[in-house]
């Protein structure tokens, strides 16, 4: 019986290197997990935290909006609706994730619990809900220019740092 | 033991505005009104247990504070009063309202503080009415009950038990393709009861798991239907939902009515469109709730459904929980095992298989049976995730 943990018996079932093959189901998915694992890492009793993963698409759109614009970045509705349903903009996540070794292997612990469960994965890629857990937790910079470089214009050059 | 000296109370909850009662029928059949507590107290920690277990991916990863806080703290203040001192063998629960769906096998009560569900056999009812009519086409009922003896360690065995003897089951997995993983535990159940006309449905063996070959086994009235499937909810229309299954190349139903009429043909169409949204490996539609009610011939004794959502849904008008399992139940089974959140595979299907020991090996009514399978794998996973070994309820009969 496994615990909650991420352990080493883990069995790697993310390529971090190929991401970009993943099908929308399985980023979905991965992109769920990561949500999971930075809401642990939240204050237990920060209350904002505990409803980001289930939020609906159009207020989260809001909420990141807001959170954005209280840093000091201002997006349209419509931007933060585009971010919060981005594949590259996951996929920029994912890759950032992948970077912290310890962050990546409990996302994949997560993953694989989840990918043991009777479950129908439908609905859309909620990265923007990461986006706005990271700023929440402080672990993203957010200045004038965008949140480290998020696409809050289009042509910009996307980079992030988790 | 003999079923016939089997001791069996109930609890029928009521709830208002207001307060929350309780009505306790004790095993000699003595009534006792119980007055539990405010509906404002219950209410909050409830809504926060229902979002907890609605919430997969927390489930998955075993984060379920809301879960254990109801086991070890609140609760017990919802089992009434004499319930644990007068402990009967079986307790059948009736929930109310915003206590459908509540796992109550899980409060830890008696002095070994351990399940309800591991001290008791369990069985949930919507309604006693459901309760009883459920009751009352179990073909078991008319044994000798006084003849029909069990071992409860197993090794005697059974005497005059009505052994269940045929199985229809399917697996399909039509989001994944792991049809030989879904279909292996109607497989595994098949092997405890070895009967001559037990037929599993697997994509994989060149078996379609469509809604036409599903409701033409249940017609050949098997003791157990096995389906492992995952489950669809429509979110605003009940009778919407239902599981997804393969799609059918079959459009045309046949049915028999008596003379003067004979046989006529209907069109045999899904009531619902697969939902968008959702990715398939292949061809699939769902066999709904709706369809199930109006074109299903049931009297299973016993239906097994490991899929996810299959065993909660909101409550409609009149109380009744709009959950597959309950639809199951109204079409004619006598009793339904169905998860009470989303499951994770292996536990269900080897609780599964701790139910079939217990009640098919050893002759045990299926409520100790249930009790037996949630005590053997507490005690494989040492009692710590409980949203894994308390996720599969009995629910209508006991026996």
């Amino acid at each position: 019986m496994s615990d909650n943990n991420a352990d080493n018996t883990t069995q790697h079932i993310v390529d971090w290197q190929r991401l970009d093959e993943l099908p929308d189901n399985k980023l979905r998915l991965l992109v769920a997990s990561v949500v999971s694992v930075l809401q642990d890492s939240a204050d237990q009793d920060d209350a904002s935290m505990e409803g980001v993963a289930a939020m609906p698409p159009g207020p989260l759109s809001r909420e990141l909006q807001t959170v954005l614009a209280e840093n000091g970045v201002a997006v349209s509705e419509s931007q933060a609706s585009q971010i919060m349903e981005s594949r590259p903009f996951a996929l920029l996540l994912l890759q950032q994730v992948a970077q912290q070794h310890d962050l990546a292997r409990e996302v994949e612990h997560a993953c694989q619990e989840r990918q043991r469960m009777l479950v129908v994965d439908g609905g859309i890629i909620l990265a923007g809900a990461v986006l706005l857990l990271v700023i929440k937790l402080k672990r993203i910079q957010a200045n004038k220019k965008g949140v480290d470089g998020v696409p809050v214009a289009s042509g910009q050059e996307a980079t992030l740092r988790v | 033991m003999k079923v016939s000296e089997i001791r069996v109370g109930a609890v029928i909850y009521h709830v208002n505005a207001v307060r929350v009662y309780a009505l306790w029928i004790d095993a000699e059949g003595a009534q006792h009104h119980v007055d539990l507590g405010t509906t404002t107290e219950f209410l909050p920690k409830i809504d926060a247990l229902r979002q907890e277990l609605r919430d997969t991916m927390r489930v998955a990863r075993g984060q379920v504070p809301q879960l254990h806080a109801f086991m070890e703290h609140w609760g017990c203040h919802l089992l009434p009063e004499g319930l644990i001192e007068a402990l009967p063998d079986v307790v059948v629960i009736v929930p109310h309202a915003i206590l459908h769906d509540l796992p109550f096998h899980l409060v830890r009560c008696g002095a070994a503080n351990e399940p309800l569900g591991m001290l008791t056999g369990v069985t949930y009812s919507s309604s006693m009415a459901l309760f009883a009519r459920c009751a009352s086409r179990n073909s078991a009922r008319y044994a000798d009950l006084a003849a029909w003896t069990f071992d409860a360690s197993g090794q005697l065995p059974p005497q005059n038990c009505p052994t269940p003897r045929t199985i229809v089951g399917c697996g399909t997995d039509v989001l994944d393709g792991k049809h030989d993983q879904f279909c292996r535990v109607a497989q595994e159940v098949d092997r405890f009861l070895r009967g001559n006309d037990s037929r599993i449905f697997c994509p994989s063996d060149g078996f379609p798991v469509d809604r036409y070959q599903a409701k033409a086994a249940f017609r050949v009235h098997p003791d157990v239907v096995c389906i492992t499937a995952h489950g669809y909810v429509d979110p605003l229309d009940h009778l919407l939902s239902g599981l997804m299954l393969q799609h059918g190349d079959i459009l045309i139903g046949e049915h028999q009515i008596l003379r003067p009429l004979g046989r006529f043909t209907i069109r045999d169409l899904p009531m619902r469109p697969f939902p968008v949204g959702v990715p398939t490996v292949g061809p699939a539609e769902i066999l709904t709730a709706a369809e199930l009610t109006i074109n299903a011939e049931l009297d299973a004794r016993l239906v097994i459904l490991l899929g996810c959502s299959a065993g909660w849904g909101r409550v409609l008008q009149g109380d009744e929980p709009a959950s597959l399992a309950e639809t199951f139940l109204h079409t004619g089974a006598i009793s339904v095992l169905a998860p009470l959140w989303d499951s994770e595979f292996d536990a269900g299907r080897q609780w599964i298989l701790h139910f079939f020991q217990a009640w098919v090996a050893q002759g045990q009514p299926k409520a100790l049976a249930a009790r037996y399978a949630t005590r053997k794998l507490y005690d494989d996973m040492g009692g710590e995730r409980p949203e894994r070994y308390g996720v599969l309820t009995l629910r209508g009969d006991w026996l």
